[in-house]
């Protein structure tokens, strides 16, 4: 019985845990790597139709050229469920959206024709929508226009 | 006295930095890639009669949808999936020889017909200063030169597709977003596939693999001369129209 003695009242570990924050580390290292910043989480609907022929936008997202807007029916169903325009936090009219691209490009300090505009829309809105939307942009000069869409083969 | 040890550093603090990074990361970031298709649109001007371009049908591929995705490739109700197809013949119609008159006309441009055009312009522009046909002169002004880049590069005289020849597509005012993203999707797959198919002729290697190169060079140069020439030799001329009941 004198053999079992009881250990110091000091908790030395039994497992080494030094190797916790690494593993950590690790998996910190692969989130700040694979992803991108999110920018406005949208107050719309937005299901993306699927195109195999997209461009990655995020190297216009680096180099500050683009502007993300949302079209879609909104979330909550207290905004009502036509098809709304989402100008980064608020809801806009597509008149409105000249004024919108103007000072966005005045704060980048870019030229008009130089900013992408990509337009998030869902799948099911319809196309004057859009084409109202594009007819504001085009009247501020602002030409260069992104249809958003999901890469991966469309179904027909 | 029993000499006592020195505690050890506790490092568990450290995980709990960790995760709070983490944590920071997985709320901030979305591992969603933004992708789209670029569309170019064009500068609203009011061209006067007189220098309207006249536009044969023939030079002309409209592609229209309704609100109940039928879609009519110049009249003709069609499938989604033989659009690309008949994109394809579009282009390639005409583009070694005069075959067939119900396509688009291809015309040789050498290096005489660019300088001709851009004395043109030039004359043009000096007895002119209205601003906005001043934009639109450059703009085309522009383009009559990086034409003569691409015969210097290919050594001699090219065919290129008439100037006016394009693609419409007309939707409806109801028609889905989901119908026009399909079209664009086989009109741009078409016009892509032919310039591979060029690019791979000429350079060796396919526009698309440029393309991609290119935009992951943080400057965009590279490949942007071979780009550049692909574009003008397959010009993707795709215009939305008006839906006919827009109000």
């Amino acid at each position: 019985m004198a053999k079992f003695r009881k250990e110091g009242g000091k908790a030395s570990p039994a497992i080494n845990t030094s190797a916790l924050p690494d593993i950590i580390f690790m998996l910190l290292f692969f989130f700040m790597v694979a992803t991108t910043s999110k920018d406005i989480d949208p107050m719309v609907k937005v299901e993306r139709p699927k195109s195999t022929e997209t461009v990655d936008l995020t190297p216009f997202k680096q180099r500050n050229e683009i502007d993300f807007v949302f079209i879609g029916k909104p979330l909550k169903a207290s905004f009502g469920d036509q098809v709304r325009l989402q100008l980064d936090g608020q809801f806009g009219d597509p008149e409105n959206i000249g004024k919108w691209k103007k000072v966005k490009v005045d704060d980048k300090g870019a030229q008009i024709e130089n900013v992408i505009t990509c337009l998030k829309t869902d799948k099911e809105v319809g196309y004057g929508y859009i084409y109202k939307v594009k007819e504001a942009l085009r009247d501020v000069k602002a030409l260069q226009v992104a249809y958003g869409a999901e890469q991966g083969k469309p179904k027909y | 006295m029993a000499k006592r040890s020195i505690p050890e550093i506790n490092a568990g603090s450290m995980a709990d930095i960790a995760f709070l990074l983490l944590i920071f990361f997985l709320v901030t970031t979305t591992m969603d890639k933004d992708t789209g298709m670029l569309r170019q649109m064009s500068v609203k001007i009011d061209v006067p009669e007189d220098m309207q371009i006249d536009v044969r049908k023939r030079n002309l591929m409209k592609i229209r949808a309704n609100a109940q995705n039928q879609i009519q490739v110049r009249s003709e109700l069609t499938d989604i999936a033989d659009i690309k197809e008949k994109v394809d013949y579009f282009y390639k119609a005409n583009m070694f020889t005069d075959a067939d008159g119900d396509f688009p006309e291809y015309l040789t441009v050498n290096k005489y017909t660019c300088d001709t055009s851009i004395v043109a312009i030039e004359k043009f522009l000096d007895a002119n200063d209205d601003p906005a046909f001043v934009e639109f002169k450059e703009a085309e002004r522009r383009e009559w030169e990086k034409r003569l880049n691409v015969i210097n590069t290919l050594k001699g005289p090219y065919r290129e597709m008439h100037r006016s020849a394009a693609i419409q597509i007309e939707l409806q005012t109801k028609t889905h977003y989901e119908i026009l993203i399909s079209i664009m999707n086989e009109v741009k797959s078409a016009i892509n596939d032919i310039r591979d198919e060029k690019g791979k002729e000429i350079f060796g290697i396919p526009y698309r693999t440029m393309v991609q190169k290119r935009d992951l060079d943080g400057k965009g140069n590279l490949f942007k001369d071979e780009i550049s020439l692909l574009e003008i030799l397959v010009p993707e001329r795709i215009v939305e129209l008006k839906p006919a009941d827009l109000q």
